[in-house]
């Protein structure tokens, strides 16, 4: 969904209609959730839904069509995003995994498994950032923000933004290229 | 020729390209981030892909999230108060490097102030300002260098090194022969025996007087206006005023002042009746 659809959306999502909501939400869900996923949050899923929750109600008050719902709604789950990397800081280190014990299954465990994978190395790379590069990157690159707007989601100049893209992209290269 | 391997070269073919510390534009950047592939970046690049396939299906929503996407959201539940996104922090860094600075000259200043280390009439503004709003009191500058300090020396024994304060009395006799009973005439270094000695800025009345000095006493009433010289001795070639009273009654007539034709702060001191 484009922007131009988005617009289209919003005034009937501002009035609480449900049909816009679902069009909001299967347009921007997939993106935040993958941004709380590779940032580390420990229940994306759960997490995004949270996010929802908190931008519907306000959607009245969003202001600047499609760029301003981008922004507002990175914006809490970047704020979601923090709570829950301080709350999961705070608390004791959790007990180990026995896989023999844990009575869930899954159907596409392969799947899931092979996608773990890929998002661990991201993960990996990522975390390895200094946190403003880390988040600035994720916010381009997942949540399809321009400059400005991850200037607005983040309180940040757009020329600390630049910096911020430029050196982390450097930061990265130098990882990807490996050990000499 | 190959060129030779240089210490950023992080891999093993050798091309001698800096790889870490090559140059990467904004241009670039924004390229890579959109998704597109930028040449001379492959790793970049298949990284950003591997980023961008992280967004999967859309996940499933909680069960309250599921209820607002079934059946809506109720127009009393909508919020209408304003969205406030989070101020650019540049806002909060100058301020803060504002009062770090206001408070780094101020504490500068007022440390300065109390060192009594600020040109006189900063030091005057600050001392007052200071004192005016707290209980503390800075140092005031001391008198302007330029104007001698006022100390009253009465001692006979100070050399009348002096040159006479201005004052509206006429000048003595400049030809007057130290034998007229000039009280400077004993010393030897009077300048004045010689009458053209007395111009320009030797002062013939300083000297090494004794007989005239030493002998009539200290003319308190003619001496006590006078502002001193601070160097006593310094013979003849002083300028600077003196309040030495070096002149009795009867010996200070006798061409006391007499080449001083500026003469006026001994008045009392050098004239007599009979001059």
């Amino acid at each position: 969904m484009s922007d131009a659809r988005l617009e289209e959306v919003l005034p009937a999502a501002q009035q609480g209609e449900a049909w816009a909501l679902r069009a909001l939400y299967e347009e921007l869900a997939p993106r935040v959730h993958a941004y709380l996923r590779a940032r580390g949050a420990s229940e994306p899923e759960d997490l995004t839904s949270e996010v929802f929750v908190t931008v519907f109600p306000r959607l009245p008050s969003v202001t600047g069509g499609a760029p301003g719902l981008r922004t507002f709604t990175f914006s809490v789950a970047h704020a979601r995003l923090v709570d829950d990397l301080r709350r999961r800081s705070r608390r004791e280190p959790a007990a180990s995994y026995d896989p023999d014990t844990d009575p869930r299954t899954s159907a596409s465990a392969e799947d899931e498994g092979l996608d773990r994978v890929q998002t661990d190395q991201v993960r990996r790379l990522l975390d390895a950032l200094v946190p403003d590069q880390r988040d600035v990157l994720t916010l381009r690159l997942l949540a399809d923000l321009t400059v400005e707007q991850v200037a607005d989601t983040l309180g940040k100049s757009t020329g600390a933004v630049k910096q911020l893209q430029r050196r982390g992209l450097i930061a990265l290269r130098r990882m990807l290229e490996g050990p000499s | 020729m190959r060129p030779a391997r240089t210490l950023f070269c992080r891999r093993s073919d050798d091309r001698g390209v800096k790889l870490s510390r090559r140059k990467l534009d904004d241009r670039s950047a924004d390229a890579l981030l959109s998704g597109r592939a930028v040449a001379g970046e492959p790793e970049l690049s298949a990284f950003v892909a591997q980023v961008q396939a992280l967004q999967a299906a859309t996940p499933t929503p909680s069960p309250e999230l599921a209820a607002m996407l079934e059946h809506g959201i109720a127009p009393e539940v909508l919020d209408r108060t304003p969205v406030l996104l989070p101020a650019p922090a540049r806002r909060a860094v100058s301020w803060r490097y504002a009062l770090v600075s206001l408070a780094a000259v101020l504490t500068g200043v007022l440390g300065a102030g109390a060192a009594n280390a600020l040109p006189a009439p900063a030091q005057r503004a600050v001392a007052d300002v200071v004192g005016w709003i707290t209980p503390l009191h800075l140092p005031h500058p001391g008198p302007d260098k330029g104007t001698p300090a006022v100390v009253p020396t009465l001692t006979p024994s100070a050399e009348p090194t002096d040159r006479p304060s201005q004052t509206s009395r006429p000048a003595p006799d400049v030809s007057r022969s130290p034998e007229q009973g000039d009280g400077h005439d004993g010393g030897g270094t009077d300048v004045r025996e010689s009458p053209s000695s007395g111009d320009g800025g030797t002062d013939s009345r300083s000297g090494t007087d004794s007989s005239g000095t030493d002998s009539s006493g200290t003319d308190s009433s003619s001496a006590s206006p006078t502002p001193a010289s601070t160097s006593p001795s310094d013979g003849g070639s002083s300028d600077s005023p003196s309040p030495t009273p070096t002149s009795t009654p009867d010996s200070s007539g006798s061409g006391s002042g007499s080449s001083d034709s500026s003469s006026g702060s001994g008045a009392s001191i050098l004239s007599t009746p009979d001059s």
